[in-house]
């Protein structure tokens, strides 16, 4: 390699003055994210408590142990995979229909699609509220309109009750996300080329085969995108779980299982145990699914 | 295969009329071309043939048929479009079969159609990749592949070879010229390149602002322009064209003044009751003026032959020729520098003085509408 020597300096040099400028980021991440988050990870080997956290004493992996044998942690686990699942789902398929609609020519498409945002654009902390209310057993208006119709014949407590209290978390994020997805896909939906579609045109290919045997596979890179992205933050879910049932075991998410222990119960070792399994779970799922990804896309 | 009839075609988009009252006949198995400049409306009038557009107005009839409410498909036609559209996810095998693989085509039907179209497109050895594996030229025969399976009445090609490189270029244009000779199908093809057109053409449809200029074999329009604009289109380097003033005229002959002290007698089948006095214009190809550099003082042509002398303002070396650029001298009416073809090996250099020798036989006059005389038939083979 001696001939390359010039080329070989030209080359550190601009590997050094990459890191001179990666260096500021790097920075602010290793502060606002990596500290906090191998902080969180070593409070879970502790039986530190909120009021005292500098008395913590080092315990192994009591924490995770009685973690894992804890049935109500098991229950978050289901409702938060459930709840991603089933909403991510719903959002996809509600949310192509959306897209292929506005992807149409029409009149006031413009004003639209930027009405379509208002769900996504209002706080979930006001939604949640809204929706709660809506669906009030009492007031909520959902109840009045299903029984106005005689489609129920009592109020149903819809928040509260253990096989509903589910569904109307998954409705609500459904109604609001969808928007979201719908605009996602929308974008990668105007990226394909319009030839394809006029060379199926006079291939005289029906509407639906252009969908599964074009649409679909040109879009699923877009698709793939948007669906992890919605995977990862459903994991998370907090603020519509904890405002619309707030510690109800039969919804809660993993995240407000971490809550509760830690801010509740005062029990920051507990709790960073379980939200360092949390942040695991989720990274679990994104290698599984970013395989599966680049698996399905050699083949 | 078809014959195909444009009658009184409009076409508008919101306010703007693109295709204006465009009618012609296409003869089964003809090699049409519509040529014209960006933005004249022929691609849209192609996209009309192919029903991926509706017209406004008039009918579309394929052999006496009318196809004007039909969907693309029911009319039969293929399409080949410039950016080749194929399907990005599927092989090379997948894109040509897809169309007949959803008609329910037999299997065995299906392969034998695409390994004849491969065959004769020679991308046999490519029908297991995927089209961005292929370069431009190979992308754009199984684009051609495609449509050859579907066995159309007629072929539509929009603008096929543009992005293609110039090598590559003249050799698909041989080829599709050979495919159009095996298949024997109705092709019409849209350009804007003017030598694709002559190349290609068994006629050309020389559209302008959404009308039809003219529609003729490629030398007709080449030696008998109907008009400025096809006169300018076709032809490259571009005819010159001189303002001129009518001094004397018959009806078979008319003597025009170019300015310069040079008179020019050129003969015309028809005068069309041209004036003394009136306003023509006088255009001449590069190619038939005589530069003094390739035809010394003493060879100078007969007599006839008008005499012009200029600056050379600039040169393009082609190799075989040389494209000359002369600006007349002052108080000449004309403007632009004229373009003549010198031979390859001249010694004439930007900045020096030179004469031209344009003889009244290879000139074409147009009136002061633009539109042509038309020339003697004898005219075209001294002209050519």
């Amino acid at each position: 390699m001696k001939p390359a020597t010039s080329h070989s300096r030209l080359t550190r040099r601009r590997v050094r003055w990459a890191w001179v400028f990666l260096a500021p980021m790097l920075l602010v991440l290793a502060l606002v994210a990596g500290w906090p988050l191998l902080k969180t990870i070593a409070y879970g080997f502790t039986d530190a408590s909120l009021i005292n956290p500098e008395a913590a004493q080092f315990v192994g992996v009591d924490n995770f142990s009685f973690l894992l044998q804890d049935p109500y942690w098991w229950a978050s686990v289901w409702n938060t995979v459930v709840f991603a699942v089933v909403s991510v789902f719903l959002e996809t398929v509600l949310g192509l229909i959306i897209a292929l609609a506005l992807n149409a020519q029409f009149r006031g498409r413009g004003g639209l699609r930027a009405a379509i945002l208002i769900p996504w654009a209002i706080p979930t902390v006001v939604s949640a509220q809204m929706w709660n209310w809506m669906f009030n057993d009492v007031f909520g208006v959902i109840n009045h309109m299903l029984m106005s119709v005689g489609l129920m014949q009592h109020p149903i407590a819809w928040t509260a009750s253990p096989d509903t209290a589910l569904l109307s978390i998954i409705l609500v994020d459904v109604w609001k996300t969808t928007p979201f997805m719908a605009l996602l896909l929308l974008a990668g939906l105007q990226m394909l080329p319009k030839e394809c579609y006029e060379s199926a045109r006079v291939d005289g290919v029906h509407p639906l085969t252009v969908f599964f045997r074009i649409t679909l596979p040109l879009l699923k890179p877009a698709l793939m995108v948007a669906i992890i992205f919605r995977l990862l933050d459903a994991l998370r879910v907090f603020d519509l779980v904890y405002v619309m049932s707030g510690n109800n075991r039969d919804t809660m998410s993993m995240s407000v299982y971490a809550r509760q222990q830690l801010i509740d119960f005062g029990d920051l070792g507990f709790g960073s145990a379980a939200s360092t399994l949390i942040f695991a779970i989720i990274a679990l799922f994104t290698v599984v699914y970013l395989t599966v990804a680049r698996v399905g896309r050699e083949q | 295969m078809a014959a195909i009839t444009l009658q009184a075609v409009d076409k508008t988009f919101g306010k703007t009329d693109v295709i204006k009252q465009v009618a012609m006949e296409i003869q089964d198995g003809e090699f049409t071309v519509f040529v014209g400049p960006s933005g004249c409306g022929k691609s849209t009038l192609l996209r009309l043939i192919a029903g991926l557009e509706e017209v406004t107005a008039g009918e579309v009839v394929f052999d006496g048929e009318t196809v004007t409410e039909l969907e693309p498909s029911e009319r039969g036609v293929a399409m080949v479009f410039q950016s080749y559209a194929l399907y990005p996810h599927m092989s090379v095998y997948d894109n040509m079969a897809f169309g007949l693989k959803l008609k329910k085509t037999q299997k065995q039907a299906i392969a034998d159609r695409v390994r004849e179209a491969a065959r004769i497109l020679q991308i046999e050895h490519l029908l297991e990749r995927k089209p961005r594996e292929l370069s431009g030229g190979q992308r754009q025969r199984v684009a051609i592949g495609r449509a050859i399976v579907r066995k159309p009445r007629v072929f539509l090609f929009d603008e096929p070879l543009s992005n293609l490189d110039a090598a590559l270029r003249v050799q698909m244009r041989l080829e599709l010229k050979r495919l159009h000779r095996e298949l024997g199908t109705t092709m019409i093809y849209v350009t804007h390149d003017q030598v694709e057109a002559m190349t290609l053409a068994d006629r050309i449809v020389v559209l302008n602002a959404g009308a039809v200029e003219q529609i003729g074999a490629p030398l007709t329009l080449y030696q008998q322009p109907c008009n400025l604009f096809v006169a300018g289109f076709i032809g490259s380097p571009k005819m010159n064209f001189v303002p001129a003033t009518v001094t004397a005229c018959s009806t078979t002959q008319v003597s025009v003044d170019i300015g310069v002290g040079a008179e020019l007698i050129v003969s015309v089948a028809q005068s069309n009751g041209l004036q003394s006095g009136a306003r023509v214009t006088l255009g001449v190809r590069p190619e038939h003026i005589v530069g003094s550099e390739n035809a010394p003082v003493v060879d100078e042509p007969a007599g006839e032959a008008a005499r012009i002398e200029g600056k050379v303002v600039a040169i393009e070396h082609l190799g075989a020729e040389a494209y000359v650029h002369l600006q007349l001298a002052a108080g000449s009416a004309c403007e632009e520098p004229l373009v003549f073809k010198g031979s390859g090996d001249t010694t004439l250099q930007v900045g020096q003085q030179a004469a031209i020798f344009i003889a009244p036989q290879a000139c074409y006059l147009f009136d002061e509408t633009g539109n042509a005389l038309p020339r003697p038939a004898a005219q075209h083979k001294n002209a050519s």
